[in-house]
C-alpha cells in the first residue's frame, strides 16, 4: 500500500498545483470586466509636411500592434475644412499649433498632445558663400530672399519675425521671391536661385543648409500637436496612436532623426497606468467621472479611497501619487513637497443632520447646548471635521456647553452618518453636508450658518509623475462641467470656475 | 455516554452510599441555553441587518427590492464577488502550501531560536492590518520586490498577498496544533518499517491531517474573505480590478450608503455559508470514505 501512498500525495500536490492554474487562468480571463476595445483601423489627417516622420511611426504602429492606421494629408488648413465638412476620423496632426485654436473655437477637437517643435530659422546655401551673418547683411544689394506666401504658416511666422525686427518695411521690398510651401524655396536655395530663405530647421537640417543664428528668430517658433478629434468613435484608439507618436522611446525618436526637437515625455505602455489617491469622502462625486475618464483614455487607473489621514500616511511611507484629490487642504500640508500646486475643487458645507422631521427641533447652533441633547461629533485630534468643528463651536463660544452634550466622538464623518442612521443613541451630529448624499431622503439637513462652517477640497498633480499629460486631463475631467453636476449632486459646491470659452479671434 | 467505562468503575472504590447516577437533562439544558445564546444572537443581527435592508425606520418606508437587487446586480458587485471568490481560494492554497511544513516543522522539531520563530508567525495576527498593508507597499519599494512592483502594487496580485499575509498566519496556527494532536508513534513506526522520511509524511502524517487541513483551509479562506485593511492601502479600491467585497462595504460605508453596504454584507455572508458548508461536506465525506 505505500506505494499508492506516496501516489497519493503526488495527486495531492498536482491537483492543488492545477488548481492554482485553472484559478488563475479564470482571474485573467475574467467574465465580468468589460472587453477593452481594439480598433482595427484608426484615420488620420495629417499636415503634408511632416509626412515623413509621421507615416513612418504609422508603419511601426502597425507592425507591432496591428492597427491600420490610415493618413489622409493635405494642408493643415484644408484638413481643417475638411473635418469640419465631414467630421469624421480619429486624429488631426496639423503642421503647427496655429490651427489648435480655430479647431478648438469650431469645437472639432478634445485632447491635445504635443509632439514636436520647429523653429524658423534663415538658411543659405552651405557653408554661407555670401557671407549673410544678420538681418542687416538681408538688405544687402547683391543678396536675393526668399520666404514664403503668408497665407501659410511659415509665412506668418516670418512676417512677424520681420515686424519684430522694425525693419519690416524695408525687409519686404528686399524679398525676391515669394513661395507656396517650405520645400519650393529650399530647393531655390540649394540650385542658387537665392540666396537666403527663411524656412524651418527641420528642413534646413535635412538638406544641409547651413543655418544663420539671429537673435529676432528666438522666439519663431511652432509646435506639431496631435489633436483627438471630437467626432471619433474611438478615443481610446486615437489616443493611443497619439500617445504612441509622443513617446520618447517611439514616435520621438523618428521625429528626432528627421530634425524636430522632440516634445514627448511620457513613456510608451499599450495601457499606461496612474494612481489616484482620493478621500473617501469624494468618491460619490467622482466615481463617476473616473469611469468615463478610464474608458475614454484607455488607461488603468488605480484609485486609492481612503481617510485622508491615512493617505497622508501612505505617502509619507514612500507612495507617489500621480494625483491626489483631498478632503480638506489641512491634509495637502504635509506632502506639498511631492505635489506641483493643488487647486481647490470643490467645498462642502458642515451641517447638523438629524432625524427625519427634526424632532428635538434643532435650528441653530446654539441649540446644540440645549441640556439633554445627545450629539455626535467628529474626533478633534483623528479628522479634519474635528478640528474644524471644534474651531467652529469656539468661535461660537458654545465649544464647553456642546461638549457636555457630547454623547460619541468619531474618526471620520461618515462614521457618524451612519452611527446616527443606525441606532437611535444620537439626536444630531455635526458632518459634511457631502457625507449626506444617501441619507438625504430618510434624514434632515439643518445648515449652520457660520463662515467657519467649511471644507474646501484641492486636487494636485504629483512632481515625480510619468504621465504628467495623462494627470492633467484628468485633473482636467475632474474640474469640468459635466463633473460639476456630479459634485453638486453630492452635496458640494463646486468652486472651479467654468472654464471660459476661448475668445474668439477678432 | 450515561454508561460509566469498565475501568474507570474498577479504579474507584465503591461508596459506602450507592452511587445514583441523575437526569442528564438539566447538564444538556444549561450547555443547551449558552450555546443556543451564542447561536441566537449570530442569527438575529443577520436578521437585523437584512430587516434594515429592506425597511428604513428613520422614514419607514419600505425600500423597492427591485433597488436591492440592482445595486447586486451591477457588474461592479458581480466583479467584487468574482474576485472575491478566486483570490480567497487562491489564498487558501497557497496558505496550505506553506502552512503545512511550517506546522509540521514547528510541531515536530526542536531547534534553536524556535521561540523567535514562534513569536514571528504571529505578527501578521497581531499586526493592525492598516500597519500590514503600508509594510507590503514599503517592502515593495526595496529590491528585489521593487523589480516586481508594477505587476503587483495596486494590480489583482496585491489582493492575493494581501491576503495571504494574514490568512497563512491562522493555517499556521492550525495546522501546527493538528500535527501537535497526531501521535507521532505511527511515523516512528513508518519510519522502522523502512520508510523515509517523505515517505513518512505523506503516507502516514497528512492523510491523518485531513480534519486539521480542511479547519485551517475554511479558516484561511474565511479570513481572506473578510480582509479589507491591507487591500485598502496596497491594493488599492480600483473598481472592476482590485475592489473586493469588503472593499465595497467599506466604501458603501463611507459614502453613508447604508442600506448598500449591509446588503453586499449579507450577500457575502450567504457567499461564505455555502462555500463553507460545501466544503465541509466534500471534505468530510472523503474523509470518510478513506
Amino acid at each position: 500500500m505505500r506505494p499508492g501512498f506516496v501516489h497519493n500525495a503526488l495527486v495531492l500536490v498536482l491537483a492543488s498545483l492545477a488548481a492554482v492554474v485553472i484559478l488563475v487562468l479564470l482571474l485573467i480571463w475574467n467574465p465580468v470586466a468589460s472587453s477593452t476595445e481594439k480598433a482595427e483601423s484608426i484615420t488620420v489627417y495629417c499636415a503634408a509636411g511632416i509626412r515623413k516622420p509621421v507615416e513612418e511611426i504609422a508603419k511601426a504602429y502597425e507592425r507591432e500592434y496591428g492597427v491600420q492606421v490610415q493618413l489622409q494629408y493635405g494642408s493643415s488648413g484644408s484638413l481643417l475644412s475638411q473635418i469640419e465638412v465631414n467630421p469624421t476620423g480619429d486624429l488631426y496632426i496639423p503642421g503647427d499649433d496655429d490651427f489648435i485654436t480655430p479647431a478648438r473655437q469650431k469645437n472639432l477637437v478634445r485632447e491635445m498632445i504635443p509632439l514636436a517643435r520647429f523653429s524658423l530659422v534663415l538658411a543659405v546655401a552651405p557653408g554661407n558663400p555670401k557671407n549673410i551673418n544678420g538681418i542687416d547683411d538681408l538688405l544687402r544689394e547683391d543678396v536675393k530672399l526668399g520666404i514664403g506666401n503668408e497665407t501659410t504658416a511659415i509665412g506668418r511666422k516670418t512676417a512677424a519675425l520681420f515686424a519684430r525686427t522694425g525693419k519690416a518695411e524695408a525687409l519686404r521690398a528686399t524679398v525676391k521671391v515669394v513661395k507656396p510651401t517650405v520645400t519650393e524655396i529650399a530647393a531655390d536655395i540649394q540650385v542658387g536661385a537665392i540666396d537666403a530663405g527663411f524656412i524651418w530647421d527641420a528642413v534646413a537640417k535635412e538638406r544641409q543648409l547651413t543655418i544663420v543664428p539671429l537673435a529676432e528668430a528666438a522666439d519663431a517658433e511652432a509646435m506639431i500637436p496631435a489633436l483627438v478629434l471630437t467626432s471619433s468613435k474611438q478615443p481610446a484608439a486615437a489616443l493611443r496612436f497619439a500617445r504612441y507618436l509622443a513617446a520618447p522611446e517611439k514616435g520621438q525618436q523618428v521625429f528626432a532623426a528627421n530634425h524636430y526637437e522632440p516634445l514627448g515625455v511620457e513613456p510608451w505602455a499599450e495601457r499606461p497606468s496612474i494612481t489616484l489617491f482620493s478621500g473617501g469622502v469624494n468618491r460619490v462625486a467622482i466615481e463617476q467621472t473616473l469611469a468615463q475618464f478610464v474608458e475614454r483614455e484607455g488607461i488603468d487607473l488605480n484609485v486609492v479611497y481612503n481617510g485622508c489621514g491615512t493617505l497622508v500616511g501612505m505617502m509619507k511611507a514612500g507612495q507617489k501619487p500621480d494625483v491626489y484629490f483631498a478632503c480638506d487642504v489641512s491634509f495637502t500640508h504635509d506632502v506639498l513637497n511631492l505635489f506641483n500646486a493643488f487647486e481647490d475643487v470643490s467645498s462642502t458645507p458642515m451641517v447638523m443632520l438629524v432625524r427625519k422631521g427634526n424632532p428635538e427641533n434643532i435650528r441653530t447652533l446654539a441649540d446644540l447646548a440645549r441640556p439633554g441633547l445627545r450629539v455626535g461629533r467628529a474626533d478633534e485630534q483623528l479628522s479634519a471635521l474635528g478640528a474644524l468643528t471644534k474651531r467652529l463651536l469656539e468661535a461660537a463660544n458654545l465649544y464647553d456647553a456642546v461638549s457636555a452634550n457630547t454623547r460619541v466622538t468619531s474618526p471620520t464623518a461618515d462614521f457618524l452618518v451612519n452611527q446616527l442612521n443606525a441606532s437611535g443613541q444620537l439626536d444630531v451630529v455635526i458632518v459634511y453636508e457631502a457625507n449626506c448624499s444617501y441619507v438625504r431622503d430618510s434624514m434632515e439637513i439643518v445648515p449652520i450658518d457660520h463662515p467657519l462652517a467649511l471644507a474646501v477640497q484641492p486636487i494636485g498633480m504629483g512632481r515625480e509623475t510619468r504621465y504628467p499629460l495623462i494627470a492633467t486631463r484628468l485633473i482636467e475631467a475632474v474640474q469640468s462641467d459635466t463633473s460639476r453636476q456630479r459634485f453638486e449632486a453630492a452635496g458640494f459646491s463646486f468652486l472651479h470656475p467654468a472654464r471660459p470659452a476661448e475668445t474668439v479671434a477678432p | 455516554m450515561t454508561q460509566v467505562s469498565p475501568v474507570e468503575s474498577a479504579t474507584v472504590e465503591a461508596p459506602t452510599v450507592p452511587h445514583r447516577v441523575g437526569s442528564d437533562r438539566p447538564f444538556y439544558i444549561c450547555f443547551g441555553v449558552i450555546g443556543g445564546f451564542y447561536v441566537l444572537l449570530i442569527v438575529l443581527m443577520l436578521a437585523a441587518d437584512a430587516w434594515r435592508v429592506v425597511y428604513d425606520p428613520n422614514i419607514a418606508t419600505w425600500t423597492s427590492p427591485h433597488a436591492v437587487f440592482a445595486a447586486l446586480a451591477a457588474p461592479e458587485i458581480q466583479y467584487a464577488i468574482w474576485l472575491s471568490m478566486i483570490s480567497c481560494t487562491l489564498t487558501t492554497i497557497f496558505s496550505l502550501w506553506v502552512a503545512t511544513p511550517i506546522g509540521y516543522l514547528m510541531s515536530r522539531h526542536e531547534f534553536r531560536g524556535k521561540v523567535i520563530v514562534d513569536a514571528i508567525l504571529d505578527i501578521p495576527i497581531v499586526l493592525p492590518p492598516l500597519v500590514l498593508g503600508l509594510s507590503l507597499l514599503i517592502l515593495f519599494q526595496f529590491a528585489p520586490f521593487r523589480w516586481i512592483s508594477d505587476y503587483v502594487v495596486y494590480e489583482v496580485p496585491s489582493v492575493i498577498l494581501a491576503q495571504f499575509m494574514v490568512a497563512c498566519a491562522f493555517a499556521v496556527r492550525t495546522m501546527r496544533t493538528t500535527f501537535d494532536q497526531i501521535s507521532p508513534r505511527q511515523e516512528q513506526v513508518a519510519l522502522t518499517l523502512g520508510c523515509s522520511q517523505s515517505q513518512a509524511f505523506f503516507a502516514v502524517v497528512l492523510p491523518q491531517a485531513r480534519r486539521g487541513a480542511m479547519t485551517a483551509a475554511t479558516l484561511a479562506w474565511a479570513r481572506s474573505l473578510g480582509e479589507f485593511g491591507p487591500i485598502l492601502i496596497f491594493a488599492g479600491s480600483t473598481r472592476m480590478r482590485t475592489e473586493v467585497l469588503p472593499t465595497t462595504v467599506f466604501l458603501e460605508m463611507q459614502a453613508g450608503n447604508l442600506t448598500g453596504a449591509l446588503a453586499v454584507s449579507l450577500l457575502m455572508v450567504v457567499a461564505a455559508v455555502i462555500v463553507l458548508v460545501l466544503a465541509r461536506l466534500f471534505g468530510l465525506r472523503k474523509a470518510v470514505v478513506r
